[in-house]
């Protein structure tokens, strides 16, 4: 019974409070997990636009529902207008490590002015 | 009769184990084998400076609705390592041309450029029409200039680096650097107690 108890525990503890997504519908679908693992640790909680002259600018807050550390990585993919991936190449992947159940914000800018739409894709 | 057996099997096990494979990967995934400066380092750093750059408010005013110049020196490189940090300028100078926010002159290749155009006016073997006019490139309005440096720090298992690669872009008319980025990386190695 103490086994079972303690099965329960662990993914509950790994999981931590699974708060319910806010975005508004176009934002929904920003987060792309590269990572099955990282689906349901990582989440994505707000995602701000704006423009620098002719470039969109974002920023996105990330949180980590897990208790503890994870390290994971991330990287904007940027397409344009008829929906082509800009310089598909062009961004890495940068690795991060984020504290259990916080916060964080990630911050990209549009490799040209033709970028229209963006994605933020993440694994483990 | 085993014995050969077995012997057969062992070669043919090694042989198996022991052949080179090659793969391809991906050049943007994290490196993560050492760390020392690697490919990830270099493309997170070009990657922030031109974000950064970008983003600039005086900037995104310079570059609305023209195109400005730009040369761009080499990094010091103030670290105990050989890092090749023209790499580095070469991905931010590659991007930012990529954005069409900024156009560049390259100081590296001017005397093949002036070989080239003394063997198209003076060698006579180039239709005049054809050949390009001297005294007629555009001078560049700013520099990029920096510094990569680095502090170690090691005990009998941990070993943190920690490099910090500072970007600055100058006016060249009046001597004041309109833009500046820092982009600072921690790499921690540790070994475990009964690891090599």
């Amino acid at each position: 019974m103490k086994y079972l108890a303690l099965l329960l525990l662990v993914p509950a503890l790994l999981a931590g409070c699974a708060t319910t997504s806010d975005l508004p519908p176009e934002d929904q679908a920003v987060m792309r997990y590269d990572s099955v693992s990282l689906d349901g640790r990582l989440a994505l909680l707000e995602v701000n636009r704006a423009d620098s002259g002719d470039l969109i600018r974002t920023q996105v807050l990330v949180h980590n529902r897990s208790a503890f550390a994870l390290s994971y990585q991330y990287k904007f993919r940027w397409y344009d207008r008829n929906g082509f991936e800009i310089a598909p190449d062009g961004e890495p992947w940068q690795p991060r490590r984020l504290a259990g159940r916080s916060e964080e914000r990630l911050q990209g800018v549009a490799p040209n002015p033709s970028a229209v739409r963006f994605e933020i894709w993440v694994r483990e | 009769m085993t014995r050969v057996f077995t012997l057969a099997l062992v070669v043919l096990a090694l042989t198996i184990t022991g052949c080179t494979r090659v793969q391809y990967g991906d050049a943007t995934a994290t490196e993560t084998v050492t760390v020392d400066f690697g490919s990830t380092d270099l493309q997170m750093i070009a990657t922030s400076m031109v974000d950064d750059l970008m983003s600039f408010p005086p900037v995104v005013q310079l570059t609305l609705d023209r195109r400005p110049v730009v040369f761009v020196d080499r990094v010091q490189n103030r670290t105990v390592e050989h890092i090749d940090t023209e790499s580095v300028t070469d991905s931010i100078r590659t991007r930012l041309i990529q954005s069409g926010k900024f156009r560049f002159v390259d100081m590296t290749v001017v005397d093949r450029v002036r070989q080239q155009m003394d063997f198209q006016t003076q060698s006579g073997m180039v239709d005049p029409a054809t050949a390009v006019s001297m005294g007629r490139q555009i001078g560049a309005e700013f520099m990029l200039y920096g510094a990569l440096t680095s502090i170690v720090k090691r005990d009998n298992r941990t070993k943190d680096v920690y490099y910090k690669f500072t970007l600055n872009m100058m006016n060249l008319e009046t001597g004041i650097i309109e833009w500046s980025s820092e982009r600072e990386i921690r790499k921690t190695q540790s070994r475990s107690l009964f690891g090599r």
